[in-house]
């Protein structure tokens, strides 16, 4: 396990620069056990796709002591992270929401129908949730969604936007700025800052969309509101 | 004017009750916003930190009012609001001089302050640093989010509605009793025009003369600052993007280079991950002083290492502790 110093107040474990479910496991298990274990020092850490970032007080301890610590610990580390839920997002694929479907539909030369299928073709790896709260990195796509990002990001994503950007597709949680391109829209609001839970997705879960239509999506957006949606995890 | 002395020599009646006191913003500044010390433990889900961008002045502003010094205060940016009392309370501000007045008189900084019940407190012109830090004596009366009042990036206008101050806001504060008022020299305040780096963790990816170049620039804060972060002029010369790197963390004070060679300081709302190569960081000793820099500023960045580093953090929190006499 290779350490690096980032920054005066963290230690940084990067493995093999690739979006890869094994390597990410490793850093989930590794994000874990070290949560858990809660070495002298230790502040906080932020999981990635192949990286950890760990933040530790520098008054409480050096950097040779804390990684010396850490070293230690990784060696007990379970390589295999527990299997995550599946989670089913309902999204809408409207035009009207999916707001680069018709660029997208010229530029990868696929119809928007079968941008669409092959999006709800398979279920998706959280990666990890970064950039915004509750902003999930989901891969991968099948190879024929590969797409670049905008030339120029919007000022305003609207929340609850579904994207794509390279393998990965994503989902916009709050109203952002962002460069990914938009397909569709979820009723769901994946950061519920006033509630117990405020996040539906953690990272190693599963994530599967499910297509609604535009009635349905208000209908749901609704429920979600009063409370009464409930979103179908599949253990 | 009348001698500035008038102010904290009339001390407030001792009543043993704790007062319901709001604070009326007839106005609210550029920005004006509640920050306690920030979010933590929720960094896995994309959560920034936030708190003070000068922490350090927001502690003792904290001090000087008897507060825990990691309470809620109002961070002050650049303009300040027109702030009515409803009731007697105690006030200190501490961080950027923003002329403060209270009703009409010169209102000094780093000391306790006694106010009156109807008192109006104003800010006129910017004379030096960008964010000011006013405690009020009690317990701010908001609800937490994810165990902080602070004012949480994006998505503050329905998630931390309260603690973005607009024309007409109200703040409530139970105040208790008056502590013996307090009175600092002006100090751990900093225009952090120079901040010591250590390098980042992609250092070596950049060439020889890029290095040199971030080294020995004298950078300027373009318009584009906020508490997100800070954009340098002038990019890196001849700069040749690296693309994109796999997103992987980020801490306050990390500076990325854009795909363009503009380095971006992160500040303390910024985003938990990015995917841009991190050439340096600024040592966690000078993160409050480039919390008081402003659009315009020139910014140079000195090495030093890891132990320089953490002996400039300890050497602070020291000085601090003897300071103020209790455990930060």
């Amino acid at each position: 396990m290779h350490f690096t110093p980032f920054g005066d107040a963290a230690v940084l474990i990067q493995l093999e620069q690739r979006i890869d479910p094994a390597i990410n496991e490793t850093i989930l298990s590794l994000h874990e056990l070290i949560q858990a274990s809660d070495p002298i020092g230790y502040c906080y850490s932020i999981p990635a796709y192949s990286s950890l970032t760990i933040v530790y007080d520098p008054e409480t301890t050096s950097y040779n002591d804390f990684r010396e610590r850490l070293s230690q610990l990784c060696q007990a580390v379970p390589m295999k992270h527990s299997e995550g839920p599946t989670i089913s997002i309902p999204v809408c694929y409207d035009p009207d929401f999916g707001l680069d479907l018709n660029d997208l539909s010229s530029a990868i030369d696929l119809s928007t129908k079968e941008i669409t299928n092959l999006h709800l073709s398979r279920d998706y790896r959280v990666f990890m949730i970064g950039f915004l709260p509750g902003f999930t990195y989901l891969g991968m796509l099948p190879p024929s969604l590969e797409c670049s990002r905008l030339d120029s990001p919007r000022m305003k994503v609207p929340a609850g936007s579904v994207g794509l950007a390279g393998l990965q597709t994503g989902i916009y949680p709050l109203e952002s700025p962002g460069g990914w391109q938009i397909i569709g829209r979820t009723p769901i609001s994946l950061f519920r800052p006033m509630s117990d839970q405020p996040f539906v997705i953690n990272a190693g879960d599963k994530v599967r969309f499910i297509s609604i239509n535009k009635r349905e999506f208000h209908a749901i957006a609704e429920d979600f509101r009063k409370g009464s949606y409930q979103i179908h995890r599949h253990e | 004017m009348q001698s500035q002395r008038t102010f904290g020599k009339e001390a407030i009646k001792f009543t043993g009750m704790s007062k319901s006191l709001i604070l009326h913003f007839n106005q609210p500044g550029l920005q004006t916003l509640v920050q306690d010390d920030g979010r933590y433990g929720w960094h896995h889900y994309g959560v920034p930190v936030s708190g003070p961008m000068d922490r350090f002045s927001a502690y003792l502003a904290n001090w000087l009012v008897g507060n825990a010094i990691d309470s809620a205060c109002l961070e002050i940016t650049y303009s300040g609001p027109i702030i009515e009392f409803s009731e007697s309370c105690q006030v200190a501000w501490c961080g950027a001089d923003i002329s403060p007045t209270l009703d009409g008189l010169e209102l000094p900084g780093y000391q306790t302050i006694n106010v009156k019940a109807g008192s109006v407190l104003r800010f006129a012109k910017l004379e030096e640093g960008c964010r000011v830090y006013l405690a009020v004596g009690g317990t701010w009366q908001l609800p937490k989010i994810l165990n902080s009042r602070s004012a949480i990036p994006y998505t503050s206008d329905t998630a931390t509605p309260s603690s973005v101050i607009r024309k007409g806001s109200q703040l409530e504060v139970k105040t208790g009793n008056p502590i013996q008022t307090r009175t600092l020299k002006k100090t751990f305040f900093q225009v952090g025009n120079k901040a010591r780096i250590v390098t980042g963790p992609e250092w070596s990816k950049f060439s020889p003369a890029e290095q040199t170049f971030f080294l020995c620039q004298s950078f300027q804060l373009s318009p584009h600052c906020n508490r997100l972060g800070y954009r340098l002029n002038p990019e890196l010369e001849g700069y040749d993007s690296r693309g994109e790197m796999l997103s992987s963390g980020i801490v306050p004070g990390t500076i990325q280079i854009s795909n363009s060679g503009q380095p971006v300081v992160l500040m303390a709302d910024a985003q938990t991950t990015g995917g841009y190569p991190r050439i340096a960081n600024v040592i966690k000793a000078d993160l409050d002083g480039l919390g008081q820099l402003k659009p315009g500023d020139s910014l140079t960045f000195e090495p030093v290492n890891l132990d320089e580093a953490r002996r400039a953090w300890l050497n602070k929190k020291d000085k601090f502790i003897s300071l103020i006499g209790l455990s930060a």
